[in-house]
């Protein structure tokens, strides 16, 4: 296990370099220079060109490019174009709210989905089957933007139970923090629950099937024992396949959803780094997002082990 | 910047305009927390507490000497107070410089300081102080957006603390008002020194409130100045501003009582702030316009007449309803009607017949096409989406491209497109929204617009000294630029701010900035 481990981070050099390489040539090459974002409609030409130099914008590209990596390399993201702040501390004060919001939806699409899936599995073609059914296809159909919206409405301005954005450290208030969380958290989830549901659905029903399961019930074990000890473990490992696959698209949502909540994280920062054109900011988040989702998927391959202990790494 | 990042922010929520609406009828009918005081008599002002604030996007630089956006002008106005400063009727008036003379045939100004006002970081504000800044922002390496303002600056002088002698190049009548703006927001020497490039991320002015803390796309805290030069004020203890970028979330953080002000309203909802008594609000025309800019130097528009056939086929009004809900106000000139020059006569009626008859002049009877950049949200391609519609009733035809905010602006600047939907936040003189628009060679001059008339009466303009002769140019060279058309103003953008009713002492100003000097908390 541990050969596979340290195999798998080294593995991640190569594609952490694709990943700096892409991002580099893809930003500085669409149109648009930072110099116009700080000087704003007060850009002369002569202008831009003293910002351009005193940002080093004006050597070639590759010089740029090997300046960056050589930096990189020694633990150093550079500093943000337009503030002069450390691209590292900008990540690391946004790090906390993505991966909590993160970590949370996944739970909470998990405390969704497992009770949805095991009753439509044990349940197939039933009433219950068909309720679990349209909320997965409500779940995955709605866009996330539009059900932020929604629940705004009805849980922030109508009822004014919860607060529609911002944000409480968790350190200064954990009620603050969670309270805070809740409809984000709900946005993010109900779509990856959906998924995760009809997929825990389906492979328990071909895992209830397998012939161990028989013998189990043969042996007179309770039914439930049978669908929860036996079956779901076996089960789970697609399950954790799609969460795993998912986590790349969930950050895509969480830039939504940091929007329209007004939540300082990671979403935040790519998306105006982006338009500002604050190429240390973008190619710092990039890279630590991509090395996040990386690492996310090496975890998953753990938990396969985990799960389903035939499963060997070689 | 300006209304440009108004609107790019603004767009986000475009999608959701249905959901909008259920949101602003919510607002009428739901009750909040706060209580109506619309018949309230004068009180005596409370001190004490915390101001949350709302405002439409997040700072970009908190170094008045290195900024350009809009939003940065709302810390700065609480943070630094300006050597003048604005009335809400946009006149200028004496503030940390209590009197001036001019001299020298208008060419020399003479500013006389406050005595006894300090920096939030106790050290003096003095003639050097504002000497050592401005010297700082016309130093080109140091690149600052505020060196053009100070162009026209041949030499500075301080005979004694308390004074501060300009020598301009030539005769400059809206130097007053320039210094009500960022560039005469004055830093602390010793806090630019010792932070040096980060300056930004800790400013330091003689404002009612100093900076505290700013945690970028989540907050930034200002607090009390107890150092503040006018006594007693001001009377908060603390301002919280929190960035929403999604119009209807800001709108709806106010009705669900999260903030206490916000510094724009959509234009959909406002209907339901005049009747709902639990918020209050207040509309008033802004400094700043929508502009298609034409340049002139690329076909079509290098044709005279195919620019002015695009100034008679759009319906001005019609644009106004669709996209303002009728708030805004049809543009003629880069005047708006919060500004001493407008002049409501200026115009073009809205006629497809003149239209044509433009066209038949150009030598393209049957119309022609062109393209127009827009930056990439949905409010902007609405309105490109009306603008081609009305064009085609005339046989002229549009392609929209939209891009995004960076790109648009260097493609403007570079002159790099055939036309670009822009717009201007404005300013208080009708010098600095003309003069470097529209004289040739002006560094705002994206159509590349050039008249030795507008030229010259631009000039006269900004030398002569009384206001009424001002205008008289202002209104020349305005229908001179109107129909010769580098430009076709589509619509002056109003202010429209709101509050709850426990806020007191609050103005809203053309300009847009909220300041809190005098608001307080009950």
């Amino acid at each position: 296990m541990i050969p596979f481990i340290i195999r798998r981070i080294v593995s991640l050099i190569p594609v952490a370099f694709v990943v700096v390489v892409v991002t580099f040539s893809l930003i500085h090459l669409s149109p648009g220079n930072p110099a116009y974002t700080i000087l704003g409609e007060q850009a002369s030409p002569q202008a831009v060109h003293l910002l351009d130099v005193k940002m080093g914008l004006t050597q070639p590209l590759w010089q740029q490019f090997v300046t960056y990596v050589s930096h990189v390399l020694q633990g150093n993201l550079g500093v943000s174009l337009l503030d002069g702040q450390p691209v590292l501390s900008l990540i690391l004060t946004r790090l906390p709210v993505t991966l909590e919001l993160t970590i949370l939806a996944i739970l909470a699409s998990l405390i969704i989905a497992l009770p949805t899936g095991i009753l439509a599995a044990y349940r197939p073609n039933t009433w219950i089957d068909s309720v679990s059914r349209l909320l997965a296809l409500v779940g995955a159909a709605v866009p996330n933007f539009w059900l932020a919206l929604l629940l705004v409405y009805f849980f922030a301005v109508s009822l004014k139970w919860l607060p529609s954005l911002g944000w409480v450290p968790l350190t200064t208030s954990v009620g603050g923090n969670l309270i805070h969380l809740i409809l984000p958290v709900i946005v993010l989830a109900l779509p990856l629950a959906a998924v995760t549901s009809r997929v825990l659905r389906g492979e328990l029903l071909e895992v209830m099937r397998l012939l161990y399961i028989q013998v189990a019930r043969a042996k007179g074990i309770n039914e439930w024992t049978v669908v929860i000890r036996h079956g779901l473990r076996n089960a789970l490992v697609p399950v954790v396949t799609v969460i795993g696959l998912q986590i790349g698209g969930l950050l895509g949502g969480v830039v939504i959803t940091e929007s329209i909540f007004s939540l300082p994280g990671m979403g935040q920062l790519v998306v105006n780094a982006i338009f500002d054109r604050d190429y240390p900011v973008l190619d710092g988040s990039v890279l630590f997002m991509a090395v996040v989702v990386l690492l996310a998927n090496l975890m998953v391959d753990l938990v396969y082990a985990w799960l389903d202990p035939r499963i060997r790494y070689q | 910047m300006a209304s440009k990042t108004i609107w790019a922010l603004a767009a986000i929520s475009t999608l959701t305009l249905g959901l909008a609406g259920c949101g602003s009828s919510s607002a009428q009918s739901s009750p909040t927390s706060t209580s109506s005081s619309s018949s309230q008599v004068a009180q005596a002002p409370v001190s004490g507490g915390t101001l949350n604030v709302g405002i439409d996007s997040d700072f970009v630089t908190l170094n008045p000497a290195m900024s350009s956006a809009l939003i940065d002008r709302q810390a700065f106005i609480n943070i630094f107070d300006p050597l003048l400063k604005l009335s809400p009727t946009m006149t200028v008036e004496p503030n940390l410089v209590t009197h001036w003379t001019i001299t020298n045939g208008g060419k020399t100004y003479t500013l006389f300081l406050r005595h006894g006002v300090k920096f939030q970081d106790g050290t003096p504000f003095n003639a050097q102080a504002v000497i050592y800044n401005w010297d700082w922002e016309m130093n080109p390496a140091n690149a600052s957006p505020r060196r053009s303002n100070l162009a026209l600056v041949q030499s500075l002088s301080a005979p004694n603390p308390y004074e501060v002698v300009v020598n301009l190049k030539a005769p400059y009548s809206a130097f007053l008002s320039i210094l009500t703006g960022r560039t005469g927001m004055i830093s602390s020497p010793t806090a630019m020194k010792k932070w040096g490039s980060a300056y930004g991320l800790h400013p330091v002015g003689t404002g009612p409130f100093k900076f505290v803390q700013w945690i970028k796309n989540d907050h930034m805290i200002l607090e009390k100045n107890p150092l503040y030069w006018q006594k007693g004020k001001p009377y908060l203890n603390k301002i919280v501003y929190t960035p929403i970028t999604n119009p209807v979330q800001e709108y709806n953080a106010l009705v669900t009582g999260q903030v206490n002000v916000i510094d724009s309203v959509p234009f959909q909802d406002v209907s339901s702030l005049s009747s709902n008594s639990s918020l209050k609000f207040a509309e008033k025309p802004g400094l700043g316009y929508a502009d298609m800019e034409l340049n002139t130097q690329a076909a079509p528009f290098n044709n005279v007449h195919n620019r002015e056939a695009i100034n008679y086929a759009i319906n001005r009004e019609a644009l106004n309803q669709l996209l303002y809900f009728g708030h805004a106000i049809p543009a003629y000139t880069q005047f708006s009607p919060a500004s001493w020059a407008y002049d409501p006569n200026i115009r073009v009626p809205f006629s497809d017949t003149l239209a044509k008859e433009q066209l038949v002049k150009a030598g393209n009877p049957h119309g022609f096409s062109f393209t127009l950049l827009g930056d990439n949200n949905p409010v902007t391609i609405q309105e490109m989406q009306a603008i081609q519609s009305e064009l085609a009733k005339v046989g002229i035809t549009m392609h929209i491209e939209p891009v995004d905010f960076t790109t648009l602006l260097t493609d403007a600047i570079n002159g790099n497109f055939q036309a670009d939907l822009l717009g201007w936040s404005g300013r208080p003189d009708p010098d600095q929204n003309s003069y470097a628009f529209d004289t040739t060679g002006g560094s705002f001059n994206d159509p590349r617009y050039s008249n030795p008339e507008v030229d010259s009466l631009l000039l006269k303009a900004r030398e002569a000294s009384s206001q009424s002769v001002r205008k008289q140019y202002y209104d020349q060279a305005a229908a001179i630029v109107l129909h010769q058309a580098p430009y076709i103003f589509l619509e002056y953008t109003p202010v429209i701010q709101a509050w709850s009713p426990s806020v007191h002492g609050f103005t809203v100003y053309p300009d847009g900035l909220m300041r809190f000097s005098d608001v307080w908390i009950k």
